[in-house]
């Protein structure tokens, strides 16, 4: 089958041929083979990649109110018409004195693994629009596409995927994200018995027992697209993981637990051997935003007041 | 003195000049589109600079920094009769003064400080204020970089804004999150039937979402149990009575001493009651005894 996206199809063998397009899908035939023809035994084709156009999205409501996030992208709701599952009705038929004498059938289909991978190979060479450079997400193996593991118990919210595949892509994203869970708990125990934990002005600070909360884990580039403006980012190859504190967005609540969150993680780095950052608009926080308070002026430096939430991947 | 005034100039001149070239160099056309989703009427190249100072870190002695800032600073008062009623375009001179307000705790300098971050809330006034004006299209992340300074009324107009239009997050929960800081905000406002109405609107709309509703339920428990019902709790911890402070030695003694001398007067008031009452009946029994004599 095919779809308008996609183009024509592109023969990587010496077959070649004009195909036709019908109601139930795309027609080829390849020419006579003899016994001369070499590599018969394969029959390669691809179909070419469909051109990329995120410029085409757009952010915020669209038509009918419903929401339209980053770049666009289609969360993969409608898979059929962005990454449709192909599928190919191969007829063999033998001849012999230009007479049938024998005819076999197979389909050969994608599954749930090859249309993620065929995302990848989609998405592979995106030209980033706006600022930074463009994306070269490497195309998973086959086994590195596992089913969904179980999310650590602390760890409140989504799971590690939202993806429509139930499959998932796991570099390391599950064990980091319970080492982070563990020393923010850990830190905010300590600093609950130890009731010693001071703001700017050194007023005493009450320490919300906040769970974390797991908003994004693996994300299949169509998604990712739709979220972030990363185009080549770690979330795409099951690296990354994305984490608030379960209070009302920018509240004294979220400020002060992004500040037990972030201490917690200086405090162990060492053990957790990874990169984070925190995140405020889809950009992270300067260096001035840890030192100032203006933003509100309450204690707490503007870093924490503004997070909307933390990043932190593995190191490639 | 003059020669110094005139290399000054000289430099800031140079400096005015090399400004654009080298950041249009640096960064791409798209810096403030990119983050804010809007055209930004101005020269983009303005724009795209100011919206770096306030998401970058920027890489420049504190000297320069100040030249630079007073430089975009002239250009943007030069454009404020033109464009004085266009949203977008207060949201770039408030972000500006954000910046010189960040520069100036960098010097140290308190008053020019807290000044600029005035004149920052003033400006984002403005742009929130002619948002809904035809013409003035602002978008959710705009909204979501002005409410973080701005008092709590108009942070509350904002991220009404923001939730309207979509949110800005990077993902789907920071949206409920969102609708989350919309009930906490209007709650704490006191503007409680507000509160409650925008938490039904945000339940219709997870509803119709097709959002898996039990990742949200530890949600909308919370928020019900810990933004709603906050009002109510605080009124019951505070009818409950205060264990009395506990009492030293000499307090005890005094109110031991307090308490015998009460008793004493208590004691000598029923004496005189009872003497004068079996002073009146010996007195009434005596004429009885003398009216029956003479009889």
């Amino acid at each position: 089958m095919l779809d308008k996206q996609h183009g024509t199809i592109k023969l990587l063998s010496e077959f070649s041929g004009d195909g036709r397009m019908l109601n139930s899908g795309y027609h080829w035939q390849s020419k006579l083979l003899d016994t001369n023809t070499k590599n018969r035994h394969q029959l390669i084709f691809r179909p070419a990649p469909f051109s990329h156009q995120p410029a085409v999205y757009k952010k915020g409501k669209g038509p009918k109110g419903k929401r339209r996030k980053y770049g666009g992208g289609t969360r993969n709701i409608d898979e059929k018409k962005y990454n449709p599952k192909f599928s190919y009705d191969i007829t063999l038929t033998i001849l012999e004195n230009n007479k049938i004498v024998g005819t076999h059938k197979a389909n050969l289909s994608m599954d749930r693994i090859d249309m993620i991978r065929q995302e990848y190979i989609n998405h592979y060479d995106i030209k980033r629009y706006g600022r930074g450079e463009n994306g070269n997400i490497p195309i998973p193996k086959r086994n590195e596409i596992s089913s969904i593991p179980d999310k650590p118990e602390k760890l409140a919210g989504n799971p590690l995927t939202e993806s429509q595949y139930k499959l998932i892509i796991n570099d390391g994203m599950l064990d980091l994200a319970k080492k982070i869970s563990m020393a923010y708990t850990n830190n905010l125990n300590k600093l609950k018995s130890e009731d010693s934990f001071y703001d700017l002005k050194m007023n005493k600070l009450n320490i919300p027992d906040n769970k974390l909360w797991v908003t994004s884990g693996w994300r299949n580039p169509e998604r990712n697209e739709w979220y972030s403006n990363a185009v080549n980012g770690i979330h795409q190859r099951g690296g990354a993981v994305d984490l608030i504190i379960m209070a009302p967005a920018n509240s004294r609540q979220s400020s002060i637990g992004y500040w037990v969150l972030w201490n917690a993680l200086e405090e162990k780095k060492a053990d957790i051997n990874a990169y984070w950052q925190l995140e405020s608009n889809g950009r992270p926080m300067t260096t001035r935003e840890f030192k100032q308070d203006i933003e509100p002026a309450n204690g707490i430096p503007d870093a924490f007041d503004k997070a909307d939430h933390l990043h932190a991947n593995v190191k490639y | 003195m003059q020669m110094l005034n005139i290399k000054f100039s000289t430099l800031l001149t140079c400096l005015i000049c090399i400004m654009p070239l080298s950041t249009s160099l640096c960064l791409a056309e798209t810096h403030f589109i990119e983050q804010f989703q809007v055209d930004p009427i101005i020269d983009k190249t303005l724009a795209n600079r100011i919206t770096e100072y306030y998401s970058e870190d920027i890489d420049l002695p504190l000297k320069q920094q100040r030249i630079e800032l007073l430089a975009l600073d002239n250009k943007l008062e030069s454009l404020s009769n033109k464009h004085k009623n266009i949203a977008v375009f207060w949201f770039i001179k408030g972000l500006h003064h954000k910046n010189m307000a960040s520069y100036y705790i960098e010097e140290k300098n308190t008053p020019l400080t807290n000044s600029h971050m005035k004149l920052n809330n003033e400006a984002f006034e403005k742009s929130i204020k002619m948002a809904p004006l035809s013409g003035n299209k602002l978008s959710a992340s705009i909204f979501s970089t002005m409410k973080h300074s701005l008092p709590q009324d108009l942070k509350i107009e904002a991220t009404k804004h923001e939730i309207s239009l979509g949110g800005n997050g990077d993902n789907d929960s920071y949206y409920w999150y969102l609708h989350w800081s919309n009930i906490d905000q209007l709650e704490k406002a006191g503007r409680k039937e507000e509160a409650k109405q925008a938490y039904k609107n945000m339940q219709r709309e997870l509803k119709n979402s097709g959002a898996d509703m039990s990742i949200y339920q530890t949600l909308t428990s919370k928020i019900e149990t810990e933004t709603l019902n906050r009002l109510p709790q605080v009124k019951s911890q505070t009818s409950i009575k205060k264990p009395e402070p506990a009492k030293n030695k000499k307090e005890k003694v005094k109110e031991k001493v307090k308490e015998k001398v009460y008793e004493t007067k208590y004691i000598v008031i029923l004496a005189v009651i009872l003497l004068s009452i079996v002073s009146i009946v010996a007195v009434t029994a005596y004429e009885v005894l003398q009216n029956r004599n003479k009889k």
